[in-house]
């Protein structure tokens, strides 16, 4: 899992003083192969920022089945040993969750089609999927973008 | 007699309860995500197809995914269908959150407790 | 290990007696009167065990003697669903069995006195709250919300949030322990004792994890789950390795004197 810090973070990004105020304004990522078994750190990851930017309850379960749902649709779709990346940003009142995984052929990859597609749609304030075709040296990508508000 | 998913008892607790020949509870505890949803769905289809009325306490979910979801549907679908009867007793917050955030909670039957959907299903 | 633990493959030897009763009893109809008395035989011969698993669970808010009433009816279950024709031993069954009552009933229940009091008591006067403020905002509550309304910093809401989902669900010791947790009936056998510590120590882990800031808890699944070398980590998460020894140190020092004395 990787962690990038925005221009937010404190100076040197090592040791933030408040763990709250750290996480304001990140940009952070975690990465992980793109099985079920990874799913549940990655929501509960979710969760934990939804409720440090002060999402209200109900926003940080949207957001926590949301993040479930889309890793658990990329990982259906991924090829062998393909690695998830799951990327948050917070911004005030809002998160985006951008998720990739790699997949065998980008052709009638997207996911768009499903039950778990209209959960999402329901779940999030906007979502989208995108097919990146492959080029040479990189496999083929599916992302799904996904935002949401923190509250009404 | 209890019967257990196999999936360790932290992630996902599915028991089966008789009451009287026409009559199941399931009661599900823990996480219903796409890693366990496809053993909540093989339990109701075991008890559908066994007993006439079907009870699914809710109570104790503490998330409840898109399978989750997918599978009571799925399941209150073959009830439908089979003439059978599926009932939710539900007062998990997440789980009822699910269910309104995806305009789904329509399409089920709720019971305030077990034994109001045990007796209502017995007298209808 | 006790000395009166066998070593793999043996029956312990102060039940031995009752290995042979197994057979007879499963080769009874279920009309038959031996059969009962067999049966009775076998629960009590066997009670002592019961006794034992329960007591590895006591000290966490629930009777003692509740807590044998459960291991017993995990060993009644244990006694009437063993097959001795399978070729097992009926420890290497009835462990398990009697175990897993014990930590359904857990489960069932909800809290275990591991979790903090404090955290508890947060927990159930975050719950009042929400239902309050919702009603009064037509929408659910901001924990900055439910912080203002307790008087309370809104570090310790988020705390208190994570508390309740953590202890049931955290899928963080779920992953830490998901080598042992997927273990088969042969990997059981391995010895009483052994196996009753895994299954207290991951008891005892759970609540300790949620109380770990998101970073330690990371740090620590990459260790433990993801066996990476602290390098590694320190590349993942964008620290120095000094820092990651550092923080795996204290964590590990804090699990271990939590688990030592719980609150």
């Amino acid at each position: 899992m990787t962690y990038v810090d925005s221009d937010c973070a404190p100076p040197g990004g090592a040791e933030p003083v408040d763990p709250g105020r750290e996480e304001v304004g990140l940009f952070f990522e975690l990465r992980t192969t793109a099985s079920t078994s990874a799913i549940p750190t990655i929501r509960t990851v979710a969760a934990d920022l939804a409720a440090r930017a002060d999402f209200d309850l109900d926003s940080i379960d949207d957001l926590r089945m949301a993040v479930d749902d889309l890793c658990a649709m990329l990982a259906r779709i991924a090829a062998d040993n393909a690695m998830l990346s799951c990327a948050f940003t917070i911004r005030p009142e809002r998160i985006e969750v951008a998720a990739e995984v790699e997949v065998d052929d980008v052709q009638d990859r997207l996911p768009t089609g499903s039950f778990g597609w209209r959960v999402l749609e329901c779940l999030a304030n906007e979502v989208s999927a995108v097919a990146v075709p492959a080029e040479p040296g990189r496999a083929g990508r599916v992302r799904v973008t996904l935002m949401k508000d923190a509250g009404r | 007699m209890p019967v257990d998913s196999e999936f360790p008892v932290d992630i996902i607790g599915l028991r089966v309860a008789e009451h009287g020949p026409d009559a199941r509870v399931v009661t599900v505890t823990g996480e219903v995500d796409s890693l366990t949803a496809p053993a909540l769905a093989s339990v109701l289809q075991e008890q559908l197809s066994a007993a006439r009325v079907v009870v699914v306490d809710l109570d104790g979910v503490d998330f409840l995914g898109s399978a989750g979801l997918s599978a009571l549907f799925v399941c209150n679908e073959l009830a439908t269908r089979e003439r059978r009867v599926l009932r939710l007793v539900c007062h998990s917050r997440v789980a009822n959150r699910a269910m309104e955030a995806t305009e789904l909670r329509d399409q089920f039957t709720f019971a305030d407790t077990v034994t109001d959907a045990l007796t209502n299903s017995c007298d209808g | 290990m006790t000395p009166s633990v066998a070593s793999v493959g043996t029956e312990h030897d102060e039940y031995a007696h009752l290995a042979p009763l197994h057979r007879r009893f499963s080769e009874l109809v279920p009309e038959d009167p031996r059969r009962k008395r067999l049966r009775e035989q076998l629960i009590s011969g066997y009670l002592p065990v019961a006794e034992h698993i329960a007591r590895r669970f006591a000290g966490r808010g629930e009777p003692l003697e509740d807590l044998v009433q459960i291991a017993t009816v995990g060993l009644i279950n244990a006694v009437d669903r063993f097959e001795p024709a399978r070729g097992y031993e009926f420890f290497s069954f009835a462990v398990p069995t009697i175990t897993g009552e014990v930590r359904r009933y857990f489960r069932d229940h909800g809290w275990s006195t591991r979790v903090p009091r404090r955290l508890k008591d947060l927990h159930i006067a975050i719950r009042n709250v929400q239902t309050e403020l919702s009603q009064q905002l037509g929408r659910a509550p901001r924990p900055s919300e439910i912080a203002g309304r307790l008087g309370l910093p809104l570090s310790e809401v988020i705390e208190g949030l994570q508390a309740g989902e953590a202890y049931r669900s955290s899928s963080l010791d779920e992953m830490l322990g998901s080598g042992e947790g997927k273990a088969t009936l042969g990997d059981l056998i391995g010895g009483l004792d052994a196996e009753l510590a895994l299954i207290d120590d991951r008891e005892a882990l759970r609540p300790l994890l949620a109380e770990l800031a998101p970073r330690e808890r990371t740090i620590l699944a990459l260790r433990f789950f993801r066996h990476l070398t602290q390098t590694q980590i320190a590349e993942q998460v964008g620290i120095s390795q000094m820092h990651v020894s550092r923080v795996l140190r204290q964590t590990l020092e804090f699990l271990h004197a939590r688990m030592a004395s719980p609150d």
